[in-house]
């Protein structure tokens, strides 16, 4: 019964922190989008051809921070 | 004006004249329209590729699952999937960049080419396969 | 429902999800239940505005007739600028899948109504007819060669086996991508949009905050549910140009 307890305790502890890798995925779009920004506004005649790189590098650090909510949802109904 | 009152030529013309009128309309107004769904379908793209990596790398994981449930190997395949899974999903991204640089470009032809067509013709639209498939 | 009878914080986003039988009884393989009842209204509301509103075929059009010439017009440019001439053949099942899932989007934003597309058994059934139907073209049109499409050539020699199975998971990324990006928006954007309304509840006058988000959430979810059917409609014309140009 204890043990259970502690289990479950675990298991909403651990999803809440799993849920943390959103705010490494917020911080890392964040400077991907700034830093594309800073240099757009240097040489914008070379912005259009990039965009591609840019939303690799958004869809790169975005899916990081989706991977911790999978982490966080499956402790939550699957484990 | 009743669906069954033939146009006679003149009412042909004119409704040719009206049509040329429409499509200048239109292409006077093309460029403020396209602004806003470009950035909207810019979310759009990120939203995609970032499911597109997810769904590389969970399709991995399950595929390795389910051949480590079948033979009994706990964890090697799971691993050895879920990396391929994980550039599958790089694969598919990278495709989906690739082709949006190419409509892109496409696109910034088009526009530069002065006065284009309201409406793409034959020509101009076999032009822009051209460029897409190579 | 979001709201509780005193007032407090009581938030249930989920239960709007619920498939539930309209007639009572029990739940079986044919069923009539609400998500039944709205996928049909969402045909019988299209086929109000494509075929109702169309049939006096007026040379100049009313105001019905104009707004489905221009969704008509609309797919099939989309269509050509995609796939080009070849692709028209298929027009008119892109076109059924892009109304068919903008009327349900849109008719899942009234109230008390229910949202088909959140459901991913619904858009998994679409994206998997679309990725059955576009590798059955694949291999119609190049036959045996549409499986060079996941034999990588230009690869070093033992690099291939490897690079193949990559290319083949990717293929089928892409019919799981296209179903779960369209449910997992509409499920998302009507969860937000009941966790709000619990929050109106629950703050008394205060709620005033989270009413004046809502507004804004709601024409964002009007813009969600029209973007994602293009979206989805644009996808499937780009996978229908991969089968039918090979690249």
């Amino acid at each position: 019964m204890e043990f259970e307890a502690a289990a479950a305790l675990g298991k909403y502890i651990g999803a809440g922190l799993a849920c943390l890798a959103m705010a490494g995925a917020g911080i890392g779009v964040g400077h991907v989008a700034g830093n594309f920004l800073a240099g757009a506004l240097r040489n914008p005649a070379a912005a259009k051809e990039q965009t591609a790189t840019l939303f690799i590098g958004i869809a790169f650090a975005e899916a990081l921070g989706i991977f911790g909510l999978v982490v966080a949802m499956l402790l939550l109904f699957a484990v | 004006m009743p669906a069954d009152a033939t146009p006679d030529e003149g009412g042909a013309a004119k409704l040719e004249a009206i049509e040329a009128r429409i499509d200048a309309l239109r292409a006077a107004r093309r460029p403020k329209r396209l602004g806003a769904e470009e950035k909207v379908s810019a979310a759009a793209l990120a939203w995609r590729m970032t499911t597109e990596l997810v769904v590389g790398v969970g399709l991995g994981f399950a595929i390795g699952w389910w051949i480590d449930g079948a033979a009994g190997t706990k964890p090697l395949f799971l691993l050895i999937f879920g990396a391929l899974g994980f550039a599958a999903g790089v694969r598919t991204m990278l495709r989906s960049a690739q082709e949006v640089s190419r409509r892109e470009a496409r696109g910034a032809e088009q526009t530069g080419a002065s006065a284009p067509p309201a409406r793409p013709g034959p020509g101009a639209s076999a032009d822009g396969r051209q460029t897409t498939r190579g | 429902m979001a709201q509780s009878e005193d007032g407090g914080l009581h938030i249930d986003p989920m239960s709007q999800f619920l498939v539930k039988p309209l007639f009572g009884g029990e739940m079986g393989l044919f069923t009539i239940t609400n998500a039944t009842l709205w996928m049909a209204l969402a045909v019988g509301a299209s086929s109000l505005l494509l075929i109702g509103a169309v049939k006096q075929r007026a040379l100049v059009p009313g105001r019905a007739q104009s707004v489905a010439e221009l969704l008509y017009g609309f797919v099939r440019q989309l269509v050509v600028d995609i796939t080009g001439e070849e692709g028209l053949k298929y027009f008119p099942y892109i076109f059924t899948l892009f109304v068919f899932i903008l009327f349900s989007n849109l008719l899942g934003m009234l109230p008390y109504s229910f949202a088909v597309t959140s459901h991913i058994a619904v858009t998994g059934v679409l994206a998997l007819m679309v990725f059955v139907t576009v590798t059955a073209i694949g291999f119609i049109k190049h036959g045996a060669h549409f499986l060079g499409f996941f034999w990588p050539k230009d690869a070093p020699g033992p690099l291939r086996p490897v690079l193949m199975v990559i290319e083949l998971i990717s293929y089928f990324v892409r019919p799981i991508s296209h179903s779960i990006r369209l449910g997992a928006n509409m499920l998302a954007g009507h969860a937000v949009l009941k966790v709000f309304a619990g929050f109106v509840g629950a703050l008394g006058v205060f709620g005033v905050v989270p009413l004046a988000a809502m507004v804004g959430l709601t024409a964002f979810e009007f813009l969600v549910a029209v973007i994602q059917a293009y979206v989805f409609a644009i996808l499937t014309c780009v996978y229908l140009n991969d089968a039918l140009h090979m690249h």
